[in-house]
């Protein structure tokens, strides 16, 4: 608003600059100030972008922690693949908190709105709906982004990253799928004691990047202790925690 | 918290309008099998409105979609057993049968073998706005190939989509092969294979290769020479698969299968759908 105030009294100011010097060509004016108040001018309302979001955890046996959802402009990402992940996903894909991931994300410029399930989405199921809004006029550019743990890993978690939704009219709904990443900040040890979760109970978030490099990556799954040829004997992960891509499926609707 | 599906009722709202400009259309439809090691039974193609799903992940499986999961039946004609509950009975039931069309392919002949094009299917999805195709993958449990309520283009042309695999949630994956007689199934002492039975129907198939013996099982094990798949081994609802482990001795270890052969990663094919 004060931008535009600004720049309402620039352009009357420049009108009557202008008015001056044509009609008085040769004689020295003194810049005549608008004395009229700044022009008020109340843009009408802009009307909300509703959208219904939902989540379905597509695993066998990795509950999700709680969904962080986040519209932002484009520009904005939550993680890039092949750079270090931020805190926020750091502490998301250890231990299942989305707090600083949306901390991060309110931060930012292109921020829009974000939210969270509830809590967690349990293996084989689908979340409640999630609704969220902004200014319609800010839908030419927005994006979609939503990050959630699979629990019972190191450091796995379930991505839309930017996803494109500022086609989407009321009414309209999408499918989106999600892939899996590993955060690349804690070694895929399988080990109860350093993962969290109601198989496990063991540590979550812990600072200390000790991944074979500290990069976000797809993930390659998770080894377990099934198979004697190629599996991790000292894995606590057994065969019914293995995953295949995707393992969200991510449904958005445009309300209104 | 609401529990409910969004999906359908507001694709109730947004299809409404453009019920009126549907098109009926004939499709030409093949599909890949992309898979290393699996064979795909016939193919159920449906093309259907917005009050009909196949299946949808994180709910619990219809029985037609576990006959089709666990024994790749989706018609009267390739098992009588199934006359009550496949999917032939499910689509033509009075709620349901106008609410879509479908058609079966393949049938009589071979599954489709690994890394294999299908022939084009000629199918009229009358004015339906969605297409749907499950099929079975060949030897597993309970895994299927699955296209989810596709929607349909307007717009003339050719168009491609992949499709994963998921479990139906119907039978534990214990990875053995059916045609074993020293295993029966434990309590009711049946012959392993099918519906509502353990073991993975399709073992003996010519298409399905390299399937082994003396497997122990793997999310269930064989005790005493009986396999007991109950309801708590069972994962409950349908899911993406979290693909078959297998092993490498083919008269032993843990599983029938072979972890160099039958495994895969999604997606496991590849539809083109000509719309004319």
């Amino acid at each position: 608003m004060q931008n535009k105030y600004i720049y309402l009294g620039l352009f009357s100011l420049m009108l009557s600059l202008a008015a001056c010097s044509s009609s008085n060509d040769n004689d020295p004016v003194e810049p005549v100030l608008p004395v009229d108040p700044p022009v008020v001018v109340t843009p009408p309302p802009v009307a909300d972008a509703v959208f219904n979001v939902q989540i379905t955890n597509l695993t066998n046996a990795q509950p999700l922690s709680p969904v962080g959802i986040v519209f932002h402009a484009q520009g904005f990402n939550a993680f890039v693949d092949g750079d270090p992940a931020s805190l926020g996903i750091e502490q998301l894909a250890e231990g299942g908190s989305n707090a600083e991931l949306l901390a991060e994300a309110q931060a930012a410029t292109e921020y829009l709105v974000s939210a969270s399930t509830d809590g967690p989405v349990p293996p084989r199921s689908i979340s409640d709906v999630v609704e969220l809004r902004f200014p319609s006029d800010q839908l030419d550019t927005a994006r979609l982004s939503l990050a959630t743990m699979l629990v019972h890993t190191n450091d796995a978690f379930s991505a839309l990253n930017a996803v494109n939704i500022s086609n989407m009219e009321a009414g309209d709904t999408l499918e989106f799928f999600g892939p899996t990443w590993d955060s690349g900040t804690e070694a895929n040890d399988e080990l109860g004691i350093n993962m969290p979760g109601p198989d496990f109970g063991g540590e979550g978030f812990n600072s200390v990047r000790n991944d074979i490099f500290d990069r976000v990556h797809f993930h390659q799954g998770v080894v377990t202790n099934v198979s004697v040829e190629s599996g991790l004997a000292t894995a606590d992960l057994v065969e019914r925690h293995r995953f295949d891509n995707s393992t969200t499926k991510v449904i958005v609707t445009r309300t209104e | 918290m609401n529990k409910k599906l969004i999906s359908l009722a507001v694709i109730t709202a947004a299809t409404l309008s453009a019920q009126n400009d549907a098109q009926a259309a004939t499709l030409t439809v093949d599909i890949t099998n992309l898979t290393r090691g699996m064979s795909f039974t016939p193919r159920l193609l449906v093309a259907h409105n917005e009050n009909i799903d196949l299946f949808e992940p994180g709910t619990p499986a219809t029985r037609a979609l576990a006959w089709m999961a666990e024994g790749g039946v989706i018609v009267n004609s390739q098992n009588a057993a199934s006359a009550n509950s496949n999917f032939e009975y499910l689509l033509t039931r009075p709620e349901n049968i106008a609410n879509n069309t479908f058609q079966a392919f393949g049938l009589g002949g071979p599954p489709l073998p690994p890394a294999t094009r299908s022939n084009s299917y000629t199918f009229d999805s009358q004015d339906f706005e969605y297409l749907s195709l499950v099929t079975m993958l060949i030897p597993t449990n309970d895994a299927f190939a699955g296209l989810d309520s596709w929607k349909i283009p307007t717009e003339p042309g050719t168009y491609t989509v992949t499709l994963n695999a998921y479990d139906s949630g119907t039978e534990a994956n214990d990875e053995i092969n059916a045609t074993r007689t020293d295993v029966i199934e434990g309590g009711t002492g049946a012959a392993l294979g099918g519906y509502a039975v353990p073991g993975m129907a399709g073992s003996g198939n010519p298409n399905a290769t390299n399937v082994g013996v003396g497997g122990t099982g793997v999310a269930i094990q064989i005790q005493a020479g009986e396999l007991a798949d109950d309801a708590e081994d069972r994962e409950g609802a349908v899911h993406i698969h979290r693909n078959i482990v297998g092993d490498t001795d083919p008269n032993g270890g843990i599983s029938d299968l072979d972890s160099t052969v039958h495994r895969w990663l999604n997606p496991v094919a590849r539809m083109t759908i000509t719309v004319n």
